[in-house]
């Protein structure tokens, strides 16, 4: 039961104010009838319950759902219940930033009710962690001469990014000893011919390759490349977030990440990831669609400020293994993650960087001097490029209204990095 | 399900949806109190001098922005604002009666909830009923007392005025400290996290 304090409505206000005036006018007049200006406002005050309303009311803000996906419908529902009748009950809901009100109105009123439970159904259009609405209640009890204003609040709403349609097709030079959806580079029991040899005792009869061994004279069994898992570790640069709300910086990199996420762990793949930004956090890879949900919740903490400069030999190897293909979605901005790329180059890792800034500084034409600024900084930006490209590491822009698919097409052939096992630090070099 | 409430409530079954639900804005609400706003305003206009024409303009003014709902206190201005026409006026005693009602009925539909659907203004006009007839039956009285033309007393007039004062006093005083919310910024704060 919530406790409620209620205060004289405005109605009331008003009667007693206009009550007061009609005898102050009769009195600064002389003119008697005046009091008939105030006598109606004087009954219907005098007919107002004195007693206030009941002390003490049940509120419940309910989501018919915790989590869901950008774009998702979630319902609210929001009760009172009250021990007596009230006049009316107004409920009116103020949505948060990036949440849309789908249906039905705003604002609900009930008449002469003791119970109300409306429901709005609402649209979180922007990832993250965050309060989807606040609904003000607002009571009248005793002929409406009393009034009382609740707040109810739902609890938090976990937003994931809605991830893009993405295929696995990126892999590293090394895969996994596991099974998996990638075509390795030994021989195994996959569907992808990769040879013949000859028959030897114990192959399978059905691998005989009959129009070669036709024409060779011998046996010869067709040999297939082994189907081998992936390891992919996402890095998020969360130094800096800039752009407009929902195509910002950060909102493009944890999109592409959950794309990468959901096209490479319903294969088999393991996927893991880093935040670069602040306090370092990271998720080792592993497998599984429960990977996915992790991945996201993590994800969700990631837009935080920080001067922190981030140190990648703290992290383990279990969450970062040799060999790693290492997709970084960054806008490059920040001296920090240059560093964090070229310490990852340097040990081996196969890396792919995609650059997320998709809207230049603002520049005023009419200034000569911000406009050659604007030369600079892409002449200085085509600088860094180059210069990670000698690296060995691709940069690959994602302009807007491109699916990541197009983005990643250039990078096909499997990436080269260290071998597994081999000691960390033993750079593979610029390929 | 996420229930971020301190109690829950017996059921869904247990509420009961009394009322309709509001699908769009009362507009009926809204132009009913500006419609009495505005005859509140110039029925004692046709009584009045024409310098309380500008008492009339003001008074249209506050009715106007009282429908938006954004100065609460403009329906109190617009009605002091009638008095004070009212006062001018050559108006005799049943017109005062009418005028009295006039701002009761434009009190009680200006503080009608906002976005009351057509639906709900029947109902709700039902539960104002009861302050109109009493409204009725004390300027019906009045008049009456009026017509025996009593005697003049500074004194009863005086008593009259301070009796009046402290009523208003004691019916807009802040509650008991027992009777205040949680404290967290609103009355009553139900829910959070």
């Amino acid at each position: 039961m919530t406790p409620v304090r209620w205060r004289a409505s405005a109605t009331l206000r008003s009667l007693a104010t206009v009550a007061v005036a009609g005898l102050g006018a009769a009195l600064v007049t002389g003119h008697a009838g005046l009091v008939l200006l105030a006598a109606p406002a004087l009954a219907a005050l005098a007919l107002m319950p004195r007693g206030r309303g009941p002390s003490g009311m049940q509120v419940t803000a309910a989501m018919s759902a915790s989590r869901c996906f950008e774009g998702e419908e979630v319902t609210l529902t929001v009760a009172l219940a009250s021990p007596e009748r009230l006049d009316d009950i107004t409920f009116h809901l103020e949505a948060a930033p990036g949440v849309v009100l789908t249906s039905p109105a705003a604002t609900q009123t009930f008449v002469n009710s003791a119970d109300a439970a409306p429901d709005w159904t609402l649209r979180p259009g922007r990832w993250g962690r965050h309060m989807p609405a606040t609904v003000v209640i607002s009571c009248r009890y005793g002929l409406g001469g009393w009034h009382t204003v609740l707040q109810a609040r739902p609890g938090r709403l976990d937003v994931f990014p809605r991830p893009p349609r993405v295929r696995s097709r990126l892999v590293p030079a090394e895969l996994l000893r596991r099974i998996g959806e990638h075509t390795g580079r030994a021989a195994g029991e996959g569907v992808e011919f990769s040879g013949l040899r000859p028959y030897v005792p114990g192959d399978r009869f059905r691998d005989i390759n009959y129009p070669v061994s036709a024409r060779r004279g011998q046996l010869h069994v067709n040999q297939r490349a082994a189907q081998r898992a992936a390891d992919l570790v996402i890095m998020i640069d969360a130094f800096g977030d800039v752009g407009p709300p929902g195509e910002s910086t950060l909102d493009v990199a944890v999109q592409g990440a959950a794309g990468l996420v959901a096209a490479y762990l319903p294969t088999g793949d393991r996927v893991g990831v880093v935040g670069l930004g602040g306090m370092l956090r990271w998720l080792g890879p592993a497998p599984g669609m429960r990977q996915f949900y992790r991945i996201a919740e993590m994800m969700l903490d990631i837009r935080s400020e920080s001067v922190v400069t981030p140190d990648l030999g703290r992290i383990p190897r279990t969450a970062l293994p040799p060999g790693t293909l290492v997709v970084l979605f960054s806008p490059l901005l920040d001296e920090r993650v240059l560093g964090a790329i070229t310490d990852l180059r340097q040990r081996g890792f196969p890396l792919i960087v995609v650059d997320v800034l998709r809207h230049e500084p603002p520049v005023s034409p009419r200034l000569e001097s911000s406009v050659l600024a604007l030369r600079l900084w892409r002449l200085d930006r085509a600088a860094m490029r180059s210069g990670l490209a000698r690296l060995g590491v691709p940069v690959l822009g994602w302009p807007s209204g491109e699916h990541l698919d197009g983005v990643l097409a250039p990078v096909r052939t499997p990436l080269a990095g260290v071998r597994r096992g081999a000691p960390a630090g033993t750079s593979a070099g610029p390929r | 399900m996420n229930a971020g409430s301190a109690e829950r409530m017996a059921g869904p079954e247990r509420v009961k949806r009394a009322a309709a639900v509001v699908a769009h804005p009362g507009l009926a609400g809204m132009a009913m109190a500006a419609g009495l706003g505005f005859l509140m305003l110039c029925w004692p206009a046709l009584w009045t001098p024409v310098w309380a024409y500008a008492v009339l303009a003001g008074g249209v003014v506050a009715v106007l922005a009282g429908l938006t709902g954004r100065w609460p206190a403009a329906v109190t201005v617009a009605a002091v604002a009638a008095i004070g026409e009212s006062a001018v006026s050559r108006l005799d005693g049943p017109g005062l009666a009418a005028e009295g009602m006039l701002i009761l009925g434009y009190l009680l539909m200006a503080g009608a909830p906002p976005a009351m659907p057509r639906r709900l203004t029947v109902p709700w006009a039902r539960r104002q009923a009861p302050l109109g007839t009493a409204g009725l039956v004390a300027a019906g009285a009045v008049l009456a007392a009026l017509a025996l033309r009593p005697a003049t007393s500074l004194a009863m007039v005086l008593i009259g005025l301070a009796a009046a004062i402290a009523a208003y006093v004691l019916a807009l005083r802040r509650g008991p400290r027992r009777d205040e919310g949680t404290g967290d910024g609103m009355p009553g704060k139900a829910a959070g996290p």
